[in-house]
């Protein structure tokens, strides 16, 4: 970077972090990011202890064997009898009771038949009254387990970190959405700003345009990453001290960034450049309007087919493949020749639409008055 | 071209058009050291489009720009300074970070910058308002800042665009005396304006524009006192018909401004100024009087034509006294 731009990005950077504004945006996202981390970590988790009243003599290990399920963690807690079992339900002492009677099948008392923890209770009380007369009759235990165990289908997942990835892929899609979308308004806007308050006649005598242009684009994405990287921290330091980031996403991020970096110049120089056309800083909003409906379809397709042939389509258009290419890349989609070609088509994009933005960047900038039509400039 | 040095700021033959709309046809200027040159002419003329073609802000059609003699590069664009029409600045800065970044633009290192910075402001009556935003400074105040923003760093050339344009008489008085220091140092200085009689006296060279055109240039000493045609000015509302019932030859004249205070009355060659004076004499009593050079606005008319509203011809000015007084020094 010359020294030129880099004193147009220092400005940029410098005159932000002036503003309350931005620190109190700052320090929101990271709040928020940590709040959304932290606090489903402090809440208790309803489903991971249960309490079991029961009542009558425990003679066949029913105790025993609900607090050696792991999942929920049961505490089985003795009462009286059938009316003790339903105070504690209601009371929400215990969420259900297991009734035990002499010579008859157990039962149990809920108060709504279909939960998950019925179906755990009622499995393990079965066993054991199964259990007791298989061994009344005569039958070995240990050999009934093992049949059962034998018999029992072994669970594959098909890939065991695909619902992960698409989550990740899911929520990064989301956050490059919604960065360059932000972004790219900024950007047209503070250009207009240029324009309309007649800086840009000041600057233009001393500052060439394409590093008016470009210090803009590097100032106000610098300020959004910070933002960026605000909200990212605590999310980051959740799934590295928690291990539990799902395999490749880590990996998929860093090479998202390719796309994300070069898709983030791509549409910031174009909104520069569009910025430069209108007469009133109003007016921003409405000219970048195309390139947020470019954003917007490649978010839907990214979210909703990103893994079919418009995808695959799509991920190398180099307008939506910084959205569409992360998400193939996270879900495993594509190949890497494809990656590949897409990333070299986004990259050749830049350069080409960066020149180009500079002229028009050049000839609107200067041209006041009124809004300008891109074939006025070119 | 007049002034024939080969130094400073030489405009060659330049020419600009906007798709169909030619805005400057054939234009030289000579801007030489140690003198006001001063780029006139009506709004339209093309003065604004000829300072951004200097400045590199529009690029060059046809034509040369030229500094001491050679053809104008971006680092020579650095040693200038430009003070456009549409002022501009960032609203929300403080002024002294706006002067000190604009120095650093310019090359100037940031220390250097500060101290320059400082002091100009200083200099411009603003050294209290140094950490102040700009949008909270007066409107004299921000223009104040504009011009130094222009200088900071010590321009070899000053070029200024409108830079009379909306002041008040103090404004005015403080911004005259900032152009004659610069000059007097040995500076180079250009500026435009549509206000002809205002800055007549501060100008020594001008280059007159209309509609891309140069139609007059010169000292402006030499202009005035060249030109055929004189002015009578009278303190006295002067009827143009007392002059159809004289019948005499001599008194070939049109009264180009009238009121109760003043009246000016222009006088084609030849004619005896006496008996000009008679003829109003005749008619009412004359306490003040004089015979003067036609202003630089009357010079404009004369090598132009008559033009639209858009030239300020503020006739009653020179009619109470040759313009000085409402202009500039």
């Amino acid at each position: 970077m010359d020294r030129t731009t880099w004193l147009v990005v220092e400005r940029e950077v410098r005159e932000a972090l002036r503003r309350k504004g931005i620190w109190a945006l700052i320090a929101l996202v990271f709040l928020g990011a940590t709040a959304v981390v932290v606090v489903p970590e402090l809440l208790p988790d309803r489903d991971a202890t249960a309490d079991v009243a029961l009542v009558g003599d425990d003679t066949i290990g029913v105790t025993e064997a609900l607090e050696d399920v792991a999942d929920p963690e049961i505490t089985v807690t003795p009462v009286d009898d059938r009316d003790a079992a339903s105070v504690a339900i209601e009371d929400g002492d215990a969420d259900l009771a297991v009734l035990l009677h002499d010579d008859e099948v157990p039962e149990l008392l809920v108060e709504d038949e279909s939960g998950e923890l019925v179906t755990i209770v009622r499995e393990v009380v079965t066993n054991r009254v199964a259990a007791t007369q298989l061994a009344n009759e005569g039958i070995d235990l240990d050999d009934v387990a093992a049949t059962f165990a034998a018999a029992s289908p072994e669970i594959s997942l098909l890939d065991a970190q695909q619902a992960g990835r698409e989550g990740g892929a899911f929520a990064l899609t989301i956050v490059l959405y919604l960065v360059t979308v932000i972004l790219t308004a900024q950007v047209a806007s503070a250009v207009a700003v240029e324009k309309s308050n007649r800086v840009s006649e000041v600057l233009l005598a001393i500052v060439p345009p394409r590093s008016m242009l470009a210090g803009k684009v590097i100032g106000i994405a610098a300020i959004g990453m910070l933002t960026l990287i605000a909200g990212a921290l605590p999310v980051l330091a959740r799934f590295v001290l928690g291990g539990d980031l799902p395999d490749g996403l880590g990996r998929t991020i860093i090479v998202s960034a390719a796309w994300f970096i070069s898709g983030l110049v791509l549409y910031l120089t174009i909104a520069g450049a569009l910025g430069a056309l209108v007469a009133r800083q109003e007016e921003a909003g409405a000219v970048v309007t195309p390139l947020t409906m470019l954003l917007v379809a490649g978010y839907i397709v990214a979210i909703s087919s990103g893994d079919s042939v418009l995808g695959l389509v799509l991920g190398i258009f180099p307008l939506t493949s910084p959205m569409v290419a992360p998400y193939r890349i996270a879900v495993g989609a594509g190949t890497t020749a494809e990656y590949v070609v897409s990333l070299v088509v986004l990259i050749a994009t830049v350069m080409v639409v960066g020149r180009l933005s500079v002229v028009v960047f050049r000839r609107g900038i200067v041209r006041t008055g009124e809004r300008l039509k891109l074939r006025d400039v070119l | 071209m007049s002034a024939g040095h080969g130094d400073g700021l030489q405009v060659v033959g330049l020419r600009h058009a906007f798709g169909e709309r030619h805005v400057l046809d054939g234009v030289d200027l000579d801007v030489p050291a140690g003198r006001v040159v001063g780029l006139l002419g009506p709004n339209g003329a093309g003065k604004t489009t000829l300072m951004r073609i200097v400045f590199g802000v529009l690029d060059v059609q046809s034509g040369a720009v030229r500094w001491q003699g050679r053809a104008v590069t971006d680092a020579d664009r650095r040693r200038w300074g430009y003070m456009p029409q549409e002022r501009g600045l960032y609203q929300e800065m403080r002024t002294i970070d706006h002067l000190v970044w604009l120095a650093r633009l310019y090359g100037v290192e940031r220390r250097d910058a500060e101290r320059r910075a400082h002091d100009l402001l200083e200099r411009l009556g603003l050294g209290d308002r140094a950490d102040d935003a700009v949008r909270d400074l007066s409107g004299g105040m921000a223009q104040r800042v504009q011009l130094a923003a222009a200088m900071v760093h010590g321009p070899e050339l000053l070029v200024l665009d409108e830079p009379f344009a909306g002041l008040d008489p103090v404004a005015t008085e403080f911004l005259t005396d900032v152009i004659r220091e610069h000059v007097s140092a040995g500076g180079h200085l250009v500026f435009s304006s549509h206000q002809l009689d205002l800055v007549q006296d501060l100008c020594e060279r001008i280059v007159m524009i209309h509609h891309g055109h140069v139609v007059l240039e010169g000292a402006v000493r030499e202009l005035r006192e060249q030109a055929p045609e004189r002015y009578l000015r009278v303190d006295v509302e002067v009827d143009p018909t007392w002059f159809d019932r004289t019948g005499d030859p001599h008194t070939d004249v049109e009264v180009v401004a009238s009121a109760a205070a003043a009246s000016r009355i222009r006088m084609a060659p030849g004619t005896d100024a006496g008996a000009v004076l008679d003829v109003v004499r005749r008619q009412r009593r004359v306490t003040d009087f004089a015979v003067e050079a036609p202003s630089l606005s009357e010079l404009f008319i004369a090598a132009a034509g008559p033009v639209t509203d858009e030239l300020e011809l503020d006739v009653n000015d020179h009619a109470h006294g040759d313009g000085a007084g409402a202009g500039v020094r």
